[in-house]
């Protein structure tokens, strides 16, 4: 999901920031999900989830971009439970008169109300294919906590 | 459009005069000097109005002898026709009348070439720009080929202008050892603030700034070392609070360690830039701000840990770098945006550095990674590459899902021969 709405806003000339705290954002993937490189600044904080809070910071207060993406997936869950949730509101007033989109990335809910759109990625099926067996492609749900009207898709991401 | 001035008088004050009207100026003689006149349009008026001012500010300089002036379309049409032409001249695009008449003489042919074109019959420019052009590559070469395209006034080049020998520097030593950053931040916006007016009398923008500090070598002792910075900026500019600001991270960033005995700024000048902003092109952070605000993430980060990523021609595992972007240059939207791919691909996340694993292998399949069963695998792949060199891979690489509903890349490393990884997983 990170990489499809990176190469969207990129496919529409908007410069992205990744703000990557655990160092696990694979460029070559990106590259083939679409994702035009030159229109995206991706910083490596190396696990230090402190560094990632204000680099996102920064980057806010900087202005101007499209998608301000913090990915805390592979985060030690104790850090996480450490940000004040005063950052999550301060974020979301930076962001919500802005056209930008600041995308949380996350094992477990971190933003909670301060979120205007939740999804849960949730994987289906896997699918491997031939004689001589090739990963072929993954099927997620895609479940809508927030809004409260909650809905869900079907996606299926194939494999290059 | 460019300008030439020929005169044999007093040759030593041509390259001023040509300074008051412009600062790229290239020197082709002692006694000629040309120049573009471009930009003086909207300042002074047409061609007419640029040869008078030219002509008034050689009477100025007191450059008594006649000389020939010429404004014409490019470079070496204008040395032409000024060192050949009395008087001023002025050649618009396509005009060849007035070169057309002059002698072939006023070439500096080869003797053997001049001789091949007198005896075909070829007196002016004139008839040297009338001669078909294949036929004279394939007879005379490349050489004549130039020779004609100048009677045609078409050989076009870039000015060799003469390289500024103007070197922006401000250097003060200190009264006492400073040990703070505030009072060093004071010196360097008075020195920028000397600077930024000179680059700005001379049209110029700073491209990188280097700021040397004389630091004690141990502190309390009076020998000293050299703490020097260079601060590369992303895209020209002269803007005194953004290259001070500049200037303060990079110092946060990399304090000398000892106090401070002098302190020295130089800038390395470069032409300003020239942007045309638009209605239609999407929003992107304003370069100035964003660059201070990348100077404080690779200051929190480190350098090396922002950037823009780059991906590699090989097939090498990681075959990408992170090379710092050039915020200068917005890179413009495409006309129109390509259609989105409607296929979504499968993601992949790295674990930076590869997860040793323990995996039980049978019939040179994995079958358990850790204390999960392998339930789905597609393997193996072997690559390899750089084997003459430091970064030489070789590995054979499974994708496995596991019993835990995890889908992972693994690899084994045939150079280590039995050590397995987890490269990454499929999200």
């Amino acid at each position: 999901m990170l990489h499809s709405i990176l190469a969207s806003a990129s496919r529409h000339g908007e410069t992205c920031a990744l703000v990557d705290a655990t160092d696990s954002f694979d460029p070559i993937s990106a590259g083939r999900a679409g994702l035009d490189m030159k229109r995206l600044h991706w910083i490596r904080c190396r696990g230090n989830v402190e560094h990632a809070m204000r680099v996102a910071d920064l980057l806010l207060a900087s202005a101007g971009f499209g998608v301000i993406a913090l990915d805390f997936c592979d985060a030690m869950p104790v850090a996480l439970r450490r940000i004040p949730q005063a950052f999550w509101f301060r974020f979301r007033r930076a962001v919500e008169d802005t056209p930008a989109v600041m995308l949380v990335l996350a094992r477990e809910p971190q933003t909670k109300s301060c979120a205007a759109l939740a999804v849960d990625m949730k994987r289906r099926h896997v699918e491997f294919t031939g004689g001589f067996p090739l990963l072929r492609s993954v099927e997620y749900e895609a479940v809508s906590h927030k809004p409260v009207r909650a809905g869900s898709a079907q996606i299926r991401a194939i494999a290059s | 459009m460019f300008a030439c001035i020929f005169c044999v008088d007093k040759p030593e004050g041509l390259a001023m005069v040509a300074n008051q009207f412009s600062p790229w100026v290239e020197v082709v003689s002692a006694d000629t000097v040309v120049f573009p006149v471009d930009g003086l349009r909207k300042l002074i008026g047409g061609p007419h109005q640029i040869a008078s001012a030219i002509g008034k500010a050689l009477f100025d300089a007191k450059l008594l002898r006649p000389p020939g002036i010429a404004i014409a379309p490019t470079p070496d049409t204008a040395i032409l026709a000024a060192q050949q032409l009395p008087g001023v001249t002025i050649l618009s695009p396509g005009e060849t009348s007035k070169l057309g008449a002059l002698p072939i003489e006023a070439l500096p042919l080869a003797e053997d070439l001049y001789d091949t074109l007198s005896r075909w019959g070829i007196r002016s420019l004139g008839d040297l720009g009338r001669l078909p052009e294949n036929g004279i590559a394939e007879r005379l070469g490349a050489e004549a080929l130039r020779w004609r395209s100048l009677a045609l006034g078409q050989l076009d080049r870039p000015l060799k202008p003469l390289k500024d020998p103007k070197r922006y520097v401000r250097r003060v030593e200190l009264e006492y050892p400073v040990e703070e950053s505030e009072p060093l931040l004071f010196l360097l916006s008075r020195f920028l603030t000397e600077l930024c007016e000179e680059l700005k009398s001379q049209s110029l923008a700073a491209g990188a700034m280097r700021v040397t500090l004389n630091v004690e070598r141990d502190v309390g002792k009076q020998a000293t070392g050299t703490h020097e910075r260079t601060v590369r900026l992303p895209f020209p500019t002269r803007d005194l609070k953004f290259l001070l600001k500049l200037l303060q991270h990079d110092l946060e960033a990399h304090p000398p360690k000892t106090a401070v005995l002098a302190v020295g700024l130089e800038i390395e000048s470069t032409a300003p830039r020239l942007l045309q902003g638009g209605l239609f092109v999407p929003q992107s952070p304003e370069p100035e701000k964003l660059e201070l605000t990348l100077g404080k993430i690779r200051g929190l980060v480190g350098a090396e840990q922002a950037g823009t990523p780059e991906l590699l021609d090989t097939w090498r595992p990681e075959g990408w770098r992170l090379a710092p972007r050039e915020t200068g240059d917005p890179v413009r939207a495409k006309k129109k945006a390509s259609q989105p791919d409607p296929v979504t691909r499968l993601a992949f996340r790295m674990f930076r550095p590869p997860r040793k694993v323990r995996v039980l292998v049978e019939a040179g399949m994995p079958r358990r990674v850790g204390a999960e069963k392998v339930l789905q695998v597609a393997g193996p792949w072997r690559t390899s590459g750089d084997w003459w060199g430091e970064s030489v891979w070789d590995r054979d690489e499974w994708d496995v899902a596991l019993s835990d509903l995890a889908l992972y890349r693994l690899f084994l490393d045939r150079r280590s021969s039995e050590e397995w990884f987890l490269e990454g997983s499929y999200d």
